[in-house]
């Protein structure tokens, strides 16, 4: 969806309704952890809606917001912990084989190249949409999408 | 299927299983609204369910908070007490640039807890498994602190911070600065969307004047069409001059001249590095130079040499080879190429003399899709050629991984390059030995009770009849 008028009521609900479960997956992939993920998309969406006048595309916003403040959540529970945390599992996953193989190497990405996968491999988003959402240059993810594919493949080929 | 659909199957199976459920949109309102008023209970999720644990988390945190001011009286005086590292030895001392730069370790502090003072360096470091996060590196070479929050400075730690010349600051995107002195973060806006702190920086900083006052940024993602925009911000009055500098299709390469007078642009591959473009700071077109074919502006913002008659110059699909242009245009001599004998390349970051480079050198060969690859030394080149020299060695464990590094340009020619001595992390951060003091109290505790119980049971079946 493309929004350029400063939110209202109805535009915010209307953009709530379609995309907050997409960005909250966006999170659980990059944080690990759900409730982090809802704390990240409701305070991302807590904030557009208080700068809705500054804000002229909020779905661009609220990925790039939701980006980087898992980053952020990631990088405290980096200091904390010395590592990345694992990946939560959800109660019911279809019993796709290479799903343990995807989570594995999902784990072993930062939280950047987490969310590249996403952006790319689920929500099929061009390069450039993408780089949006991760602030970066666009050749820089191709090389995030290139290392994290080179992780995946050396997970599936294992399994 | 390929591994790419393979991917796409199992990443769909794996985040539609979680369970998503929206609270009411009305709620979320709601929240920025008290926010706004200054209430408390905004920050907690609507859900929240955080509250069941509400009295656990206090009585949780009174053991912490006791544990804490227990554990400081046992921390190293050094961990408590930190000085910049500029004010150690009555700041007579010269700077350092160390011959074996230390990395970052869990137990590093951060510039905003710690201030180090001005540094000589800056560099990307990670291990594997963890991110990678701007690592300081003191003026007396041994200080290391590493940046707390990077999303402020950068847009998800992608795009590298430069140092100030002097040493005294980090300039990340968004018109951001960090003060190493103090620590605070502050924000002067290139841009409008700058003023959003943790949304979209469309600004990156590509060099810093000699000078200190004035600092080049690039737009991402590069405006399209015919011309790409420069962005200079005076940092004296805050004003922002866009200089037009033609295509490109990506931000430019730029240098200052030694006297922050001029501005040297390439503007990318589209430009096949057919002209090197000098610009005033008023942004008016003053000289166009030739440099050879397929040739860039060294990255970084260190092209200029110091004493400004060369232009240093590189082709990106050779990183062993160095060039040289006339700076003024009026057809001086200037030296030949030099190939250096690095064996995967070399990325310039500074001089320490007119007549000597300061090159980083990577540690493994380049790949075709241009995956970031680490750096493993820092070597001396003359600029007439001949051997190159090693003069410090980064992290080089296999699970380190060292990008970006930039150095205080002012400091160099002056820096001293030698074993820097003790190492200086700073104090230990609260969020690293908190937990850590806290459940060795609590182990504490639990084996003293166990061995209460266990005294008790004993005296007690010594009584029995």
């Amino acid at each position: 969806m493309t929004v350029q008028a400063p939110a209202t009521a109805p535009v915010f609900d209307a953009v709530y309704a379609r995309h907050y479960a997409e960005l909250v997956r966006l999170a659980y992939l990059t944080t690990g952890s759900l409730p982090a993920a809802e704390d990240v998309v409701q305070d991302a969406f807590v904030e557009w809606w208080r700068r809705c006048d500054e804000v002229r595309s909020p779905v661009a916003y609220l990925r790039r917001a939701v980006v980087s403040r898992c980053t952020s959540w990631v990088r405290r529970r980096v200091r904390e912990r010395s590592r990345l945390p694992d990946l939560e599992v959800a109660p019911a996953v279809p019993p796709n084989p290479d799903v343990p193989a995807v989570r594995s190497a999902l784990a072993r990405l930062t939280p950047r190249r987490r969310a590249a996968v996403f952006l790319r491999y689920y929500l099929d988003l061009p390069e450039a949409e993408i780089a949006a959402a991760l602030g970066c240059r666009p050749g820089t993810v191709k090389s995030l999408l290139h290392r994290s594919l080179s992780t995946l493949r050396e997970h599936l080929d294992e399994h | 299927m390929n591994t790419e659909q393979r991917v796409r199957a199992a990443l769909r199976d794996l985040v539609d299983a979680v369970p998503v459920a929206p609270p009411p949109p009305a709620a979320v309102r709601s929240r920025a609204q008290r926010y706004e008023r200054g209430s408390g209970a905004d920050r907690a999720r609507v859900r929240g369910a955080g509250h069941r644990l509400a009295p656990v988390l206090a009585a949780a945190g009174l053991m912490l908070v006791v544990a804490a001011v227990a554990a400081v009286g046992l921390l190293p005086r050094w961990a408590i007490s930190p000085e910049p590292s500029s004010l150690r030895g009555g700041g007579v001392a010269g700077p350092v640039l160390p011959d074996r730069f230390a990395g970052r370790t869990p137990g590093t502090a951060s510039v905003e807890a710690a201030p180090p003072g001005p540094a000589i360096a800056v560099f990307d470091h990670a291990t594997a498994g963890t991110v990678d996060i701007p690592v300081v590196v003191g003026v007396d070479g041994r200080t290391y602190r590493e940046v707390g929050d990077v999303s402020r400075l950068t847009n998800a730690g992608d795009d590298p911070v430069l140092l100030a010349p002097d040493g005294s600051a980090l300039a990340g995107g968004g018109g951001s600065f960090l003060d190493l002195t103090t620590g605070e973060l502050t924000v002067r806006p290139v841009l409008p969307g700058d003023t959003l702190r943790d949304g979209w920086k469309p600004t990156v900083p590509l060099a810093w004047s000699p000078d200190g006052r004035w600092l080049a940024y690039g737009r991402i993602p590069v405006p399209e069409g015919d011309r790409t925009d420069l962005a200079l911000l005076d940092l004296d009055t805050g004003e922002v001059t866009f200089v037009t500098t033609g295509r490109g299709d990506g931000p430019p390469r730029v240098a200052f001249s030694p006297d922050s007078s001029e501005l040297a642009v390439s503007t990318g591959v589209a430009d096949g590095g057919a002209a090197i473009r000098i610009f005033d700071l008023a942004g008016d077109l003053v000289r166009e130079l030739s440099p050879p074919a397929g040739h860039l502006l060294a990255p970084n913002g260190t092209a200029w040499s110091p004493d400004g008659a060369l232009l240093l110059v590189q082709d990106p699909q050779r990183p062993r080879r160095l060039a040289f242009v006339d700076a003024s245009g009026t057809g001086a001599a200037v030296p030949g190429p030099v190939t250096v004998d690095q064996p995967y390349g070399v990325e310039p970051v500074g001089w320490r003399g007119p007549e000597t480079l300061l090159l980083a050198a990577y540690r493994e060969p380049g790949s075709a899709s241009g995956v970031p690859r680490s750096l493993a030394r820092l070597v001396e080149v003359p600029v007439a050629g001949g051997a190159s020299r090693v003069v410090s060695v980064f992290p080089h464990g296999e699970r380190d991984h060292v990008e970006d590094v930039r150095l205080a340009s002012g400091l160099l020619p002056l820096a001293e390059i030698r074993d820097a001595g003790r190492l200086d992390h700073g104090p230990v951060p609260a969020e690293y030995w908190i937990p850590r003091v806290a459940g060795g109290a609590m182990a504490l505790v639990a084996a003293l009770l166990a061995g209460l119980l266990v005294r008790r049971w004993w005296a007690g079946r010594r009584a029995a009849p």
